[in-house]
């Protein structure tokens, strides 16, 4: 399945407050806070996974976000048990031990792919609160589990 | 003096977004403003910023733009400054150092 964005059609973002609103079900017991979401970013260039996990942290502060750097990925997965994972290339390590990942674009082009929870998803051009709502199916799924 | 204008025009959307998201709020003293790369000139004629972060530096931007940087060409982790009238190449480009670079444009 393909969700398309066009990109001379995109919208440019305003603050930080144009994106996104996490659901409402939301609760910040701390209870929930011990055992809530992991996202684990390990894509390249660094300042962007810095931004992106900066942006995650502000907007989803019931999710945990750790970087580290794309070699450690796989060490990272079998120590932090994340349950999302953007990364810039997908190793079997992740395609087999994480629900829901992000292989945000391989080889620097424009196509991205996700896989969330066994369904994969095709983006010709990701944009930001794409990946925000991909971090709320993976709340989701975690609060299934 | 007015506030200072950036204007953000990196390649790839999601990654131009979230730059010009975490500067608009962790930089509020600035301008932040973003485009594709495709509308990088237009854009500089019309708002006349005072840096421009790319993914590749044009013609335009190097006659027409005080200051800019050439953030990670090829998504490969060497960027170039031209700040203040001085070209710095820099591996591994942290956040924090555009962070810094924002707080303190001359």
């Amino acid at each position: 399945m393909a969700a398309q964005n066009d990109p001379v059609h995109e919208v440019a973002l305003g603050g930080i407050n144009s994106l996104p609103k996490p659901p409402d079900n939301r609760t910040e017991d701390p209870a929930r806070r011990r055992g809530r979401p992991r996202v684990l970013m390990a894509n390249e260039p660094r300042a962007y996974r810095e931004g992106i996990a900066a942006v995650i942290s502000q907007l989803r502060p019931t999710v945990d976000v750790e970087t580290v750097e794309p070699d450690a990925l796989d060490e990272s997965i079998k120590r932090y048990v994340p349950d999302m994972v953007i990364c810039s290339k997908a190793t079997e390590t992740l395609k087999g031990r994480v629900r829901v990942w992000v292989e945000l674009y391989p080889e620097n082009g424009a196509i991205s792919v996700a896989n969330i929870g066994g369904r994969r998803m095709e983006y010709t051009e990701i944009q930001l609160p794409d990946l925000l709502s991909i971090v709320d199916k993976a709340e989701e799924l975690a609060k299934a589990n | 003096m007015g506030a200072r204008r950036i204007l953000v025009a990196n390649e790839l959307t999601s990654y131009r977004q979230t730059l010009a998201i975490v500067l608009r709020e962790l930089r509020p003293h600035v301008e932040v403003f973003e485009t594709a790369s495709e509308y990088l000139e237009g854009e500089i004629t019309r708002l006349r910023p005072d840096l421009v972060i790319c993914s590749h530096v044009t013609y335009a931007v190097r006659q027409r733009v005080a200051n800019w940087i050439e953030l990670y060409p090829e998504c490969k982790p060497y960027s170039t400054f031209y700040i203040g009238g001085q070209h710095r190449a820099k591996r591994d480009v942290q956040l924090t150092d555009l962070l810094a670079l924002c707080a303190s444009l001359p």
